[in-house]
Parts: structure tokens; sequence; C-alpha cells
């Protein structure tokens, strides 16, 4: 719970993210001229770029604080489990961050005219895709801590790209209906998993950090 | 057994088997890599289909099976300094990230080169020659989180878990050509089942890839030896 | 409580301390001395727990609790008083933090974010931690810096109040603060009684 609240009152941390991922969805089409029936197909790219910026963004310093201020050696000499309090940190993101963006994606697929069948399917798909995408960025994230951004970027954007092409088969499914329960538990299943690795991973990282 | 086991613990021990082993697996690589590049270039026949271009798989090929095996190599030498705290483990690992970045970035030039004549552009973005760039930048990754920290103990550490984390690319790629429905063509050569080429071409490319193979872990020996000299102060 | 045998420490090859060796046990006050550099704070985060040594063993008596209070402070500027009080202390409430206020003459509302706090003022907030729980063992690295004479006088009388009730404490300084039970002094070398 105090994860959430520290969250909640940065509200640059939150807030900022959904502003930029509105923002490029708006200024995509505006600056590039898209014609409407060319919209619904280039829509896709735009998502999936809004996501990885978004994604970045939102994790980009989730761990710098607390290692800069003293809070995560306070936490480990109480013998405090740094996994528990990743994991905390990771669903106040998703809860926060991922959660609202997944919505805002599929609003802007409402209105750019994307052909959906089935619009819940498209927001279980965009919410997972986030998911995977933050956790990865979170890991580059504790990689990269008082490093600067950079070197997490470069750290994880091999892992990056297997989700970007998982959401563009996604997407593409999703257009044509071809979306099967399968497909979505595949996703749901891999959220959780890359969620879980990535969350343990990063506070192993850490620790690794404040030795 | 521990006698055997001894050069991949200890680091003295290591040095005077590198020093041994050098000179003989270079020389061989070297002699290899000529004979199987020989008789490529000059005896093996023309294609059928891409005429002489088709030579550039004496190259290629090679350089293609190794950048994924060495990140193989890799990833088992982290798994050994984590687990098991071998004091060999990251200076292995790390000389194989150097050699490994060098081959990968051969793949995809040698893959360009030959691109041109035979699909008439020297990049697609296709799934093995994505998934295969994407390993480069995993390589130059790698090297950079190694080279960022001060304490070579934390940086030995941080790389070794990215390197483990790093091995869900390789299969990917491995099999990139058989998932999808790509540009690139599928493994010619296979240790599991026939081989799609004739053994007039298949004899120098083997020859070539045993050659390299010899070459890279020449190669690699000089990597490690330099860097275990440069940490140590031996 | 906790056993310290041949503990030693390098970062690429540059040793800070070697060979320590010392008990600290029930009720002990253990004061590392040394300059700046000498190790001080890196054998604190060693002894709780943050930092792995190079070599020696550590060994600490069934599972104490223990906290370390660093040079750092985990004090959010984007909380108030009162939130960074109950996050720090998480079985208190709001009338712990006015009767910690005028026991350490923090003079300060609940409501004001801690940005507005000065460094001593923080850290008179972050000491609450050793006032409001009693830990068995407990590492303070410098705990006395940016401190007035008069806090450090009332931090120094809940040390040796801790002291009695038995908690094992480490602390760090340039001299001696304390009357310890243990003097480690890492320039030297030596662990006196």
């Amino acid at each position: 719970m105090n994860e959430f609240k520290k969250l909640f009152q940065k509200t640059r941390n939150w807030l900022g993210p959904i502003l930029i991922f509105t923002m490029v969805m708006i200024a995509f089409p505006l600056s590039l001229n898209i014609y409407s029936s060319e919209l619904v197909s280039s829509f896709e790219s735009i998502l999936v770029i809004s996501l990885l910026m978004t994604a970045f963004i939102s994790t980009e310093g989730i761990f710098n604080e607390d290692y800069s201020d003293g809070t995560f050696e306070m936490y480990i000499s109480e013998d405090g489990s740094m996994f528990q309090l990743v994991l905390e940190k990771f669903c106040a993101n998703f809860l926060m961050v991922s959660l609202p963006i997944a919505l805002v994606g599929l609003s802007f697929a409402v209105a750019n005219g994307a052909i959906l069948e089935n619009y819940l399917s498209a927001l279980i798909g965009i919410f997972f895709v986030n998911t995977i995408l933050t956790s990865i960025f979170a890991f580059g994230s504790s990689i990269s801590l008082n490093k600067g951004a950079i070197l997490g970027i470069i750290s994880v954007l091999p892992f990056s790209m297997p989700a970007v092409i998982l959401f563009g088969r996604f997407l593409d499914n999703l257009s044509l209906d071809h979306i099967s329960l399968s497909f979505l538990q595949l996703l749901a299943g891999l959220s959780i998993i890359s969620f879980l690795i990535f969350a343990w991973l990063s506070s192993k990282i850490i620790k690794l950090h404040l030795e | 057994m521990k006698n055997l086991l001894l050069p991949l613990i200890s680091i003295k021990e290591y040095i005077s088997l590198n020093h041994k082993i050098y000179p003989y697996a270079m020389i061989l690589g070297i002699a290899l890599v000529l004979v199987g590049w020989g008789m490529g270039l000059f005896f093996a026949p023309i294609d059928a289909v891409q005429g002489h271009s088709y030579r550039i798989i004496y190259l290629h090929v090679p350089m293609a099976i190794y950048s994924q095996l060495i990140y193989w190599f890799m990833a088992i030498w982290s798994f050994c300094f984590l687990v098991w705290k071998i004091k060999i483990g990251p200076y292995m690992t790390i000389s194989a990230a150097y050699v490994g970045c060098m081959v990968t970035f051969l793949a995809l030039f040698s893959g360009s080169v030959w691109g041109i004549p035979t699909w008439g552009t020297w990049w697609q973005w296709d799934a093995r020659i994505t998934s295969t760039f994407i390993l480069l930048i995993m390589y130059i990754a790698l090297l950079t989180i190694n080279s960022s920290f001060q304490n070579i103990n934390k940086a030995d550490q941080i790389t070794a878990w990215v390197v483990l984390v790093g091995v869900i690319n390789i299969p990917i790629i491995k099999k990139s050509v058989d998932w999808w429905s790509t540009l690139h063509q599928p493994a010619s050569i296979s240790l599991s089942s026939e081989s799609s080429i004739d053994s007039s071409m298949l004899i120098p490319l083997s020859i070539s890839i045993v050659g390299v193979g010899l070459f890279l872990f020449a190669l690699g020996l000089k990597v490690s030896r330099l860097m275990i000299l440069k940490r140590e102060e031996i | 409580m906790i056993a310290i045998k041949n503990l030693t420490y390098s970062i690429n090859k540059n040793t800070l301390f070697s060979g320590l060796t010392f008990e600290g046990a029930s009720g002990n006050i253990l004061q590392i001395l040394g300059s700046n550099g000498s190790g001080k704070t890196t054998l604190l985060k060693i002894l709780s727990g943050i930092t792995e040594p190079s070599k020696g063993d550590l060994e600490i008596i069934g599972s104490p609790k223990k906290l370390f209070l660093g040079h750092k402070i985990p004090i959010k500027d984007y909380f108030t008083n009162l939130q960074n009080f109950l996050s720090l202390n998480p079985d208190a409430s709001e009338s712990n933090f006015n009767q910690y206020c005028e026991q350490v003459n923090l003079s300060t509302s609940k409501t004001l974010l801690s940005s507005a706090l000065s460094f001593g003022q923080k850290k008179k907030l972050l000491l609450s931690k050793i006032f409001l729980s009693s830990y068995d063992i407990l590492f303070l690295d410098e705990p006395f810096v940016g401190l007035d004479r008069e806090t450090i006088g009332i931090i120094k009388d809940r040390i040796l109040e801790m002291k009695v009730n038995g908690t094992t404490i480490f602390l760090t300084s340039h001299q001696e603060v304390l009357d310890g039970d243990v003097v480690i002094n890492l320039d030297s070398g030596l662990i006196t009684k």
C-alpha cells in the first residue's frame, strides 16, 4: 500500500506517461497528415510506438529515488523482502499507469475507426502487452540505477522486440477477428510470467547495486 | 577428473593451459579456413540458381552458426559463475561477448552482401535478419553493461544475469525461419536430418565451419588471457 | 548475538580492511572509528546484511530484529511529516507523532510537506524509528551529524536506554562519542575493550 501512496503522491510519475501516450496518439495523425482511410491501417504502428515510449517513461527512475535516499538499505537491514517491495512497485505502476493507458489506447482505437470486432479483447490485449513491456523496461531501470537511462534501454531493447512482435500479431488477428481465447490466455500467461520474473531479477540487481 | 577441471576453476592453471593451446588452435584454425575457403571458392561447382554469389556461404554460415553458439557458451559460464562462483566465469563470458559481437556483425554484413544479388535488397525486416540484429544489440548491451560499473564484481554479476535472461532470444532466432514465413531460407544443414546441399559444396562448408570455430576459439583464448592479465595484474 | 571472524572487504583488488574478528554481545555498544574512506560505512553495511564481505564469516545468532540507519535520509519530500512518520513507523499513530515531536523538540506541523524540513529536522524524524520500536541490533552510521547539542543528548540517552534493554548497538564516528564497550579502529586495526 505504501508504494501506491508514494506513486499517487508523485503525480508526474503516473499522469505524465498517460498524458504523453495521449499526446503521441494525437500528434501522429496530425503531424503526418494521414488520411482517415490510411489512419485505420497505420493506427497499429502508432499504438505500438506509443506503448513502447510510455513503458520506458513510466519506469525510468522507478527505483532511483528509493536507492538514492537509503530506503532500500533500511528495508534490507530490517530483513524486508526486496522481491516483495519490487512487486508492490510493479503493481502500483500497472494499476495506475498501464490500465489507464490501455483504456486510452482503446478509446483512440475507436476514435480512429479501427475495425475491432471485439473491444474487450483489444483492451485486455493492450493491457497485457503493456504489462510485459513495463516489466522489461523496469528491469532495464534496475540495471541502470544511477547510471542514466540509456544503459537501461540498450540492455533491454532486445527483450522488448519479441513483445512488440507478439503485439503486432495480436493486432493483426484482432482486426481480422481471429482472436481466440487461447491467444488471450497466452498473453495473460506471458504477462504474469514476465511480471514475476522481471520483478525477481530486478530485486536481485538492486541488491547487487547496494553492495 | 580434478586435474581436468582445474584449468576451468583456477586462473593460474587456465593461463598456463591457454599458453599451450593457443598456438595450435590458431594455426589449425587458419589452415582449415584456408582449405575450406580455397575448396569453396575455387573447386566447388557453381550454383544452378545463384551462380557464384552463393560462395559467400563459406563465410556467412559459420558466422551465423557461431553467433548463436557463442551466446550459449556465455550462458553456461554465466550460470557457473553465479551458482558456483567460478572465478574464471566472467573472463570467459566477456571475452566471448567481444568475439560474439564481431561474429554477429560479420554474419549480418555477409548476409547483406549476399542479399543484393539474391533478393535484390541488402536488408529486409524479416524474422531471421531482425532477430540476428537483436542478437547484435544484445552483445553490445552486455559489453556496455560490463564496462559501466567501477566495481568489477558487481559488473560481472549484473552482466551474468542479463546473459541468462537473454538466452530466451536464441531459440527464437534459431526457429525464426521455421515459425514465420520469411525471405531467409530455412537451414541448409542440420545435425538431425539430411542436408539439402550437395556434398561438393557441403564438404568445404563443413571444413570452413570447423576452421572458423577453431579460429574463433583461439581468438577467445587470446582475449580472455589479455583480460585476465589486465585485471589480475599477473 | 553477532560474531565476526576474519572479515575482509576489497573492491577491485583494493582492500579496505582485513582480518577483523570481534563479537557483539547483547547490550554492547561497539564503536567503529576511522578516517574518511577507511570503510566504516562498508563495515556497518556488511554487519547489517546489506553488503556481502569478500572473505570471512559473519554469524548472527537467531533472527534478531535489526535496523540500519545510514548517511542517507529516507524521508520523502512529497509526503507530509505525518505521512513520513507513519511510513517509518507503521504501528504508530498521530498521537505518537505529537509526543515524539515534543520529545525531540521537532517544531513542525504534521500537515506540512517534508520538503520544508531542514537536514537536521529530517534526521530527527528518521530517528523516530529508534524511539518508537525496539531492536535487537542497531546499526547507526554517524547518527549525530546534523543534530543540535540538545538533540544529541536525547539520542545518546535513548541509545543507553536501549543498551540497558539488551540491544547491541554498532555506531560509526570519526571519534569516540559514547562510552562504548568495544572500539574498533579501522585506521590502526586495533580492537579495544
